[in-house]
């Protein structure tokens, strides 16, 4: 489980994130919705320990991200192209995750249990990373977070730079992780991609928890209705 | 002429963030190399008579070096590409492609204009060859610049163009090598001031015409692929870590530049050296030969992986993280020692104060520099040339240097007060046996600084 409590970080005396309570059990597909500024990447970044919160911890599995390297061994996320190694080919890219990660399979098993989502493109590629478009790049990214079987995948805004049968797809892997046990997080502008993908919707307004509702045609109703408000 | 790719490249230099440092490490750069202008006069002529012992003196046998020497520095050039011009933007604008290919060479001529200053330092600073006179710096600036536009005129060109002129320069080679025209000949045809600016003159045109053609191509959607020819850059080494950091050197321009100049100075520093040399300049020589690419490319570990820093942390353990790069670090040292063991072999050095600079290299500048590297917070553009380059250059290899020039002496004094000199150069390889025992140690300690610094790091490499 992924437990954060009274997480709290300001920039600038300006709060970004004053959580009081959130729960993710493993499972789960937990859609993080909110507007631009809301506080997501934060979360995120938070969740990773890549800032130091202000107050309030967070942790995986038992364990502080402040304090231990265990979680990163079941959990994998994929932020932006920081998370990329741009001089490399995609394959080797994900070669070097998967061993980095200690995966039992290997880079062709990889692209062809997830073939349609990969598409021959990653698996033919001979450009570095800093030559492919954004949209690939993204793809790369979502296909990084499967190495060394994660029980928790966290990914910013994938849908944003991905062409809609890409997003169809993804929408499918995420599905996919679930059926496996995994839990995805994931946040996205777009509600239609949370209410297909996720079970579970989370609001971030102002860096606090709005709604935390499941996922069904009146809780999306409202939150579209809230977006409409604003 | 619309000058805008110009006062773009311009306003990126000066708007940097690292702008500011970068003006005062230029500064102390030309203070001290004022400052020690006597120093480099008498370098020089030392350089020049050990490269007589080879070429023998004289205009011919000099020129025979030139020859070599810009040879090597053709061939290093069309072997090693340049990174295709990110000029994408400016394509969307503009069709007016003479003019952004013209711009383009002459920022891209920006790079080497450093060598014309160490061009033109050692014939300056060199009494041996004031009988070269002006026509000297005209040649040499010549073949520079016609070297460099060939390497792009290469670069752009298509491949039949870039066979025809394989095939011109190996006939050239032959006739030399066959003695069908006379190298003594040869050399003097070629170091003439008309043939010079007739190969600058083509190489620029030469050039000029790739580039504008590229561009065209791109701009139709003829994409073309121009890869490094160096190759495929993964080796066998198991550790993926250590293969990431093969790819790194081989496939960036800055890091690649960082072990050419590493290499340069194995090439260059230990011809300052002799048997009857003081002892402290040996040590200081021996240690930075030894760890001729730790310093200028290791203060920079976390700099380089600036632009995946958070990936790295998020799914490296930090302390794996550094323990690679330790054992890839000893590697170089070890290179290093290896290469120094011919000039002290010729010059008859001592091979015991090597073997201790390269323990203490292993013992001690090692950790000490990968716990300087956590300072550097500035993210260090892989894609420009190390020359003249002085992004992230106060915290990182100035200061390291600073440190270590500093250190080195101070111990060694230390030990030479209560034993003989002799045996504090032993004495400084005995530190670094320690060092390296307790190399686990230090690798736990600075990870642990690190975990504690890699909050800001993330922040300052993102802006």
């Amino acid at each position: 489980m992924i437990r954060i409590k009274n997480l709290q970080k300001s920039f600038g005396g300006k709060s970004a994130l004053n959580l009081e309570s959130l729960e993710i059990e493993q499972g789960e597909c937990v859609g993080i919705v909110g507007n631009n500024g809301a506080g997501k990447t934060t979360l995120f970044k938070s969740i990773l320990d890549l800032i130091k919160p202000d107050g309030g911890y967070v942790s995986v599995e038992g364990d502080l991200v402040s304090e231990s390297d265990n979680w990163q061994n079941c959990l994998n996320a994929f932020i932006d192209e920081s998370f990329l190694i741009e001089f490399l080919r995609p394959k080797e890219y994900l070669k070097f995750i998967l061993e980095a990660k200690k995966s039992s399979f290997g880079v062709k098993e990889l692209l062809s249990n997830y073939a349609e989502f990969s598409n021959s493109d990653i698996d033919e590629s001979t450009k570095y990373i800093r030559d492919l478009s954004t949209g690939t790049k993204v793809r790369i990214g979502v296909l990084s977070l499967l190495a060394g079987d994660p029980k928790y995948m966290i990914m910013d805004e994938p849908f944003a730079h991905i062409d809609p049968t890409s997003q169809v797809r993804l929408r499918k892997l995420i599905r996919k992780q679930k059926e496996q046990g995994r839990s995805v997080i994931v946040s996205s502008h777009n509600l239609q991609n949370i209410a297909e993908s996720c079970d579970r919707v989370v609001l971030i307004e102002e860096g606090k928890v709005k709604y935390d509702v499941a996922v069904n045609p009146e809780s999306m109703k409202e939150l579209d209705d809230y977006f409409k408000e604003e | 002429m619309n000058l805008f790719y110009l006062k773009h490249h311009y306003l990126s230099i000066v708007r940097s963030r690292s702008f500011g440092g970068e003006v005062i490490a230029f500064i102390i750069l030309i203070v001290l190399a004022k400052q020690s202008i006597p120093a480099i006069h008498s370098s020089v002529d030392s350089f020049v008579e050990r490269v007589s012992s080879f070429f023998g003196s004289g205009e011919a046998n000099f020129k025979l070096f030139l020859l070599v020497y810009f040879s090597s520095d053709l061939a290093i050039k069309l072997f090693f590409k340049r990174p295709s011009p990110k000029m994408k933007y400016y394509l969307l604008w503009t069709n007016n492609v003479s003019s952004i290919s013209g711009q383009y060479m002459i920022t891209s001529l920006f790079g080497i204009v450093p060598f014309f200053m160490v061009a033109c330092f050692l014939p300056i600073y060199s009494k041996t060859f004031e009988w070269l006179g002006s026509e000297y710096l005209l040649i040499i600036v010549g073949l520079w610049v016609s070297n460099f536009y060939t390497g792009l005129l290469f670069q752009y060109s298509t491949r039949k163009i870039q066979l025809a002129g394989i095939l011109l320069l190996a006939a050239i080679a032959s006739i030399v090598l066959f003695n069908i025209i006379p190298v003594v000949h040869f050399v003097d045809l070629l170091f003439t001031p008309t043939v010079v600016l007739i190969l600058l003159a083509l190489s620029v045109a030469g050039s000029f015409y790739s580039v504008r053609n590229y561009l065209k191509k791109r701009i139709v959607g003829q994409k073309k692929k121009f890869q490094f020819s160096i190759g495929r850059s993964w080796i066998n080494f198991r550790n993926p870590l250590f293969q990431l950091e093969w790819a790194l050197i081989a496939r960036n321009k800055r890091t690649r530049s960082n072990l050419l100049m590493g290499m340069l100075s194995i090439l260059i520093l230990p011809f300052l050296l002799e048997k009857e040399s003081p002892e402290i300049l040996m040590l200081l020589i021996m240690m930075f030969c030894t760890s001729f690419f730790i310093i200028q490319h290791g203060v920079y570990s976390l700099g380089w992986e600036g632009t995946y820093f958070d990936f790295l942390v998020t799914n490296v353990s930090i302390r794996e993280f550094l323990k690679s790069r330790y054992i890839f670090y000893v590697g170089t040292s070890i290179v290093g020692f290896v290469l120094f063991l011919i000039p002290t072999i010729v010059n008859k050095l001592d091979i015991g104060m090597l073997v201790s600079m390269l323990l203490y290299n292993v013992g001690i500048t090692i950790p000490l520099v990968l716990y300087r590297s956590a300072f550097n917070s500035t993210k260090i553009e892989l894609s420009e040339n190390s020359f003249m380059n002085y992004n992230g250059m106060l915290t990182g290899p100035i200061m390291v240097t600073s440190l270590l020039v500093t250190l080195l002496p101070f111990i060694f004094y230390g030990l030479s007060q209560p034993f003989l000199a002799d045996h504090a150069v032993y004495g400084l390889g005995a530190i670094g046996l320690i060092g390296l025992v307790l190399n686990s140690f230090f690798i736990r300690r600075i990870s642990s600084f690190l975990s504690r610094k890699k909050y800001h790091l993330s922040q300052s490499f993102k802006s």
